[in-house]
């Protein structure tokens, strides 16, 4: 798990999202739904990116906040913003960003590394760095790292 | 393993704890009544079906064990081998030791046990040596044991892990196709009755949805009802609404009962500790069961089982005498345990009632005090005093012995139960005997909430943690910086926490002068803590929660408020625990 190979992601598909003005992508395997954003009753004492819990046809999903997660200031414009709801290590999770651009296929060829300092705190959670034929970048995101929650419980 | 192994080994895990179960069943009625051909031809085919299927899916030690236990049921099928206590024995430490191996399997596909002991105890009798031998009772010890070590065994949770791996699946491999093939009769075989309805086998996961979905209809559906005459008034409309409502109310009793199913199973199990606890006792103790088709949510079923083993072998132990002090006391040699369970409004109440000597007050009052439990001059009735039993502190070594207790108590019995909103209490007559009751909710999925408010929030608490609701004014409560709120309840003086402050919300009142109070209790005592506002009382269904967020703050789960909107459910025992510690025992509240 620690960085994919080029095997790994032949030909994988990946939902294109915004936040801020940052461009970031998820393994659409691994997206069950785009809803809008939802009501959500809080979690006490919670670290500030949970935004709290929805109830999703019945049933209860954590709701995270990406901005506060990766420290993104939030576009102005919040009419966009939606909610994908993805399946990390079996847990269903809400991930709340600025708007959903579109689903790409990735060339491995296209990818490249991402360089890791300490300075570079949300680099543990970026996979590798794609580009587009139309030669803009997509951060490929982590999301098992992304959410790995359980530190939500040490961080309490 | 590629997946068709797994899941015909899966599959056979179950089926096979179907088959154990129904031979114990033939087992224990053995043992009371002179064997019937039909019998007989029921457990052959069942072991023969056992050893069939577990050497096809590759469990050869289960097909080993079993091969001989077939050939046993043979030998006294054609009289070659009576009865005898002992032949019975070996056919429970059988079943015992199948048992065991599922369990292990169950951990870990790949496992091997020791399986020497029951086969050469098989061999024994197969060699002709079946007669009840003069150390019958020595016997019965060693069963005891066995079983004691497998209890322990399992806590440990020991498969152990086979690294010939290849051992195993070589067989497999090419058996795959007698698998499918020999799984035929097995469906037949075992079920006798043709007129009853059938049977199929679903995954858990899948009534939950069915339920959450429904759950969530019926919140839409108090939507519409509330539309219904204001905004909605055609007829056609109206007519239907009120329609629908009916069938989801319907549907969703049905959903539920789907996750329920019968004590048969656990009581079942009750008979064989009866039978052997009291005959390592060497005591004569029947079991009667009442009510083993008592439904109740699987969970429950799952829950149950080791606090009603630990009641059952407290009264062959303690509550029970022996056959000639029962001679003695004018009562019939044999003692009686029974088992009764019932619904009781939305209530499971499970009875055990035994015909014993009963407990005596003033002996427990007597050690209450000694251990400081109870204050010599506490004017407490004979009723309250046996319910000490239950208090922690109070088991003592000299009341566990091998047969009623690993070390653990009563007070054990009472938190396991309490932990599933239940309750237990105790009548005892001297002489008579005692009598458990254990109360518990139908089912888990479903609890009687208060729904409250503090700092702008609402939550769900569970009703059976609330022992009060209080009002706190200037008149019963004292505070002193930096040692704490308290509060005076009936002469007892109990601490005062805010929820909003340790779950650090926004505060409730900025004076405490006059505010809304919930009493409860933990293993430290009872405490109260402050809220903003009790708002109602409603059945909630419980959601989990997923392990990310679960236990965190006390919150157990969520549930889904008539709004639509989830709210948390918290735990207020389990998020104040060890947040406190009382000084001395003046917590027992008796004692002050």
């Amino acid at each position: 798990m620690e960085d994919r190979s080029e095997k790994d992601i032949t030909g994988a598909r990946f939902l294109e999202f915004n936040i801020g003005n940052e461009k970031y992508g998820v393994e659409l395997l691994t997206v069950i739904e785009v809803i809008s954003i939802p009501e959500t009753t809080p979690l006490p004492n919670s670290p500030k990116y949970i935004k709290g819990i929805m109830n999703l046809r019945g049933q209860i999903i954590t709701i995270v906040d990406l901005h506060t997660k990766l420290n993104i200031e939030p576009k102005e414009d919040q009419s966009q913003c939606a909610t994908i709801i993805v399946k990390v290590n079996n847990v269903q999770v809400g991930v709340i960003v600025d708007s959903i651009n579109k689903v790409v296929n990735v060339n491995p060829n296209d990818l490249s590394e991402i360089v890791t300092t300490t300075k570079n705190k949300n680099s543990k959670f970026i996979n590798s760095i794609w580009k587009s034929p139309e030669d803009y970048l997509v951060f490929l995101l982590n999301f098992e790292k992304l959410l790995d929650l359980e530190e939500v419980a040490t961080a309490a | 393993m590629d997946e068709f192994e797994l899941e015909i080994k899966q599959e056979f895990i179950s089926e096979a704890a179907d088959l154990l179960f129904q031979a114990e069943e033939v087992f224990l009625t053995l043992e009371n009544s002179t064997p019937d051909e039909e019998m007989l031809n029921l457990l052959f085919r069942v072991a023969h079906n056992l050893k069939g299927t577990s050497m096809a899916v590759g469990f050869e030690q289960i097909s080993e064990l079993t091969h001989h236990t077939e050939n046993l049921i043979l030998k006294i099928q054609q009289n070659e081998i009576p009865l005898t206590t002992k032949v019975i024995d070996v056919l429970f430490a059988f079943k015992d030791k199948v048992e065991e191996m599922l369990d292990g399997y169950k951990e870990n596909l790949e496992a091997t046990f020791d399986i020497s002991e029951v086969v050469h105890n098989l061999e024994v009798i197969l060699g002709g040596d079946y007669h009840d031998s003069m150390e019958a009772s020595e016997d019965s010890p060693s069963l005891e044991n066995e079983r004691e070590e497998k209890y322990e065994n399992e806590a440990k949770g020991d498969a152990q892990p086979d690294l010939n791996l290849d051992q195993n699946l070589l067989p497999l491999s090419n058996s795959e196709e007698e698998a499918s093939g020999s799984k035929k009769p097995q469906v037949k075989a075992p079920k006798k009755k043709e007129d009853t309805d059938e049977d199929i086998r679903v995954k858990l996961s899948r009534i939950n949805k069915v339920n959450d979905y429904i759950g969530e209809l019926v919140i839409l559906q108090t939507v519409l009802e509330q539309k219904r005459g204001v905004e909605i008034t055609d007829d056609l409309s109206i007519s239907s609404i009120s329609q629908m409502s009916k069938i989801f109310k319907e549907l969703q009793s049905m959903a539920m009962s789907l996750r329920m199913l019968p004590l048969k199973s656990t009581f079942q199990r009750m008979q064989r500790i009866v039978r052997d606890t009291s005959k390592a006792l060497n005591k004569d103790i029947k079991l009667e069961l009442r009510g083993e088709d008592t439904e109740v949510d699987k969970k429950v079923v799952e829950f149950i089982l080791d606090p009603l083993v630990h009641i059952v072998r407290n009264g062959i132990d303690h509550g029970v005498e022996a056959p000639h002090e029962r001679t003695e006391a004018g009562k019939p040699s044999q003692g009686v345990i029974e088992l009764f369970a019932f619904h009781e409004g939305s209530n499971l109440i499970i009875q055990i009632t035994d015909d014993g000597k009963g407990i005596d007050p003033n002996i427990i009052r007597r050690k209450g005090i000694e251990k400081g439990i109870l204050n010599e001059s506490s004017p407490i009735s004979d009723e309250e005093v046996i319910q000490l039993i239950f208090h922690p502190g109070f088991s003592t070594k000299e009341t566990v012995s091998e047969v009623s207790g690993r070390g653990v108590g009563m007070d054990v019995v009472k938190t396991n139960i309490e932990n599933l909103g239940g309750k237990v209490s105790l009548q005892s007559k001297v002489g008579t005997g005692s009598s458990f009751r254990i109360e518990l909710p139908l089912t888990l999925a479903i609890v009687d909430g208060l729904i409250i408010e503090s700092g702008d929030h609402k939550f769900a608490l569970p009703l059976s943690q609330v022992q009060e609701i209080v009002q706190i004014s200037k008149d019963n409560f004292a505070s002193a910086t930096g040692g704490g709120l308290y509060y005076k309840l009936r002469g007892n003086i109990i601490p005062v926490f805010s929820l909003a402050e340790k779950l650090d919300l926004k505060k409730d009142r900025p004076d405490l002068k006059e505010a809304t109070a919930i009493i409860t209790e933990n293993k430290d005592g009872k405490f109260a803590v402050l809220i903003e506002n009790v708002l109602y009382k409603q059945q909630v269904v419980i959601k989990e929660l997923g392990a990310d967020i679960k236990g965190f703050n006390g919150i157990t789960g969520a549930t889904i408020l008539g709004n639509g909107k989830p709210s948390f459910i918290i735990d207020l025992k389990e998020l104040y625990k060890d947040f406190f510690k009382l000084n001395n025992n003046t917590h027992f509240d008796i004692a002050c």
